[in-house]
């Protein structure tokens, strides 16, 4: 099981690595949308968690730029926010790209719950 | 299902929070969802975003009971509901109608 984290903050994919590593999950790393999608088909994760506010590519352009990619589109990608999504962000096209969000600061047990919601492992 | 389009918000939470199960039966009556997908129709449909946790917890307890069950679509897991649960959801129908009735 590997899990791709996206996040300009290099502490939040520490903390992540962290969280998850202690249940047996790889975890890999990206500072920005253009290294998620340099790193990903190389990486092949069986999940991501891209934060929503990055500079340069945000979350929603790197999000559809994966779900462009036949070879990508199928993975599951959650995002992370620094507040619950709104109604009227619920109602944005992109969500429909996404299979759940989370929002910061987020435990082991939030990630894991996402995580559970949608795939085995 | 009840209309509540016209409602203000606290009277949509409250009916939402009263009858979470109810609400998150029906979606899964009509197909099956994953969890996010249910909250995300609670949103088109009342207008107002339950929290992700109060959900979650209810579909655990839901499977638990033997009324839904996951299984995978695709490369991810989706809710759907069992045939106990069609028979369980059937009578909460049956049950509110005639209390509207009395």
């Amino acid at each position: 099981m590997k899990v791709m984290v996206v996040d300009d903050e290099e502490e939040i994919i520490e903390l992540v690595e962290n969280m998850l590593g202690a249940e047996g999950i790889e975890v890999v790393g990206a500072l920005s949308g253009k290294e998620c999608l340099k790193k990903i088909k190389r990486e092949k994760p069986d999940f991501i968690f891209l934060d929503i506010m990055m500079p340069e590519m945000d979350g929603w352009e790197t999000l559809n730029k994966i779900k462009e990619d036949e070879e990508l589109k199928d993975i599951p990608v959650a995002m992370f926010t620094v507040k619950p999504l709104t109604s009227n962000v619920l109602r944005r096209e992109e969500i429909e790209k996404i299979v759940d969000y989370v929002t910061k600061p987020f435990s082991k047990e939030d990630l894991l719950e996402v995580i559970r919601q949608v795939i085995d492992f | 299902m009840i209309e509540l389009h016209d409602s203000d918000p606290s009277t949509v939470k409250n009916f939402l929070e009263k009858n979470l199960e109810f609400v998150v039966l029906s979606f899964l009556y009509n197909k099956p969802m994953m969890g996010f997908e249910i909250i995300k129709s609670m949103v088109r449909k009342y207008g107002l975003h339950i929290n992700q946790g109060k959900v979650y917890t209810l579909l655990k307890d839901l499977e638990r009971r033997g009324i839904i069950k996951k299984e995978r679509q695709g490369k991810i897991k989706v809710y759907s509901i069992t045939q106990k649960g069609q028979g369980y959801f059937n009578k909460i129908i049956i049950d509110r109608r005639d209390s509207e009735v009395t």
